[in-house]
């Protein structure tokens, strides 16, 4: 099942242009937009860290933070990605989900990490 | 892990060779040794772990392995302090020394970038997660430019080390 950002409206705001308000017609095309932006950004992020082991330079390269900076309403994308592809999105997902679901014990495993975010996901059904 | 009947190789050669522009595209002068993988990096190849990513920066919610006790500061102290634990000494280079385990730091402007080991049996060969991608060996300096910055500190250990993994 792919994520989608429908989903979740207690994290996308009221008014949004991807809330089930937007206007008819408009949220599809601006749906797509928002993915174009964020596959091409976290593309761009991918190609660009993957060399690196350091998680503050992967967490403040520029497309990463520009990711964040697009709002919770991207939480879905980046939930849907990190289950086709990994990556170190945690940091993003907490910052934007204003929680953690990583127990302490799972600290570095990436594996767990990975398994918690995707079952917060699920739970809420994105 | 290596898979029977598949030869380790690199993801994407061209942001490799871009990022690490000294070694060769015909693989004269390092050799790629596993399969990349997310699960590890550089810090925990190091510290001989390849199931935990260590990283000393918790407040972050980062949530990367770092030994207990150890300062989780992204400083290069805290590197110095996590490796402290697990036996080695600064040292002065990176010279071979038969029978020692050495580390060399990288650091480049914003702080610590990398760490390599030369285990005690590759007669001086490096050795290196590359971020998220394959483990290589390698001369030292290769690592050496614009994504890793430059080697700033080394480090020692002998093969009876107490290693605690704790500071």
């Amino acid at each position: 099942m792919k994520l989608s950002p429908k989903s979740g409206n207690e994290i996308i705001p009221r008014g949004d242009a991807l809330t089930p308000h937007g206007a008819s017609g408009t949220f599809r095309h601006r749906d797509e937009e928002l993915l174009k932006k964020f596959e091409q950004l976290a593309d761009q992020w991918e190609r660009e860290t993957q060399n690196m082991s350091s998680t503050v330079h992967k967490s403040m390269h520029g497309a990463y933070q520009d990711i964040i900076a697009m709002g919770p309403r991207v939480i879905p994308l980046i939930l849907d990605r990190l289950r086709d592809k990994g990556g170190h999105w945690y940091w993003a997902l907490a910052h934007l989900a204003k929680t953690d679901p990583v127990p302490p014990n799972a600290r570095g495993n990436v594996q767990k990490m990975r398994e918690a975010w995707l079952k917060w996901g699920s739970d809420r059904r994105f | 892990m290596a898979k029977v009947g598949q030869r380790p190789k690199i993801l994407d050669e061209t942001q490799f060779f871009s990022d690490f522009p000294s070694l060769s595209r015909n693989r004269k002068n390092f050799v790629v040794s596993s399969f990349a993988t997310e699960q590890y990096n550089c810090i925990a190849l190091a510290a001989d772990d390849d199931r935990h990513w260590w990283w000393p920066i918790d407040r972050w919610r980062l949530h990367d392995y770092w030994p207990d006790g150890c300062p989780e500061v992204y400083e290069r102290d805290a590197f110095i302090a996590a490796f402290r634990s697990l036996g080695y000494a600064n040292c002065n280079d990176g010279q071979f020394e038969r029978g020692i385990e050495k580390i060399a730091i990288f650091e480049d402007a914003l702080g610590v970038t990398h760490i390599a080991k030369q285990p005690t049996n590759r007669d001086g060969l490096w050795k290196s997660k590359i971020g998220d991608n394959a483990d290589i060996e390698h001369e030292l300096r290769l690592l050496e430019g614009p994504k890793y910055g430059s080697v700033v500190q080394y480090m020692r250990r002998t093969k009876n080390a107490k290693r605690r993994r704790k500071c």
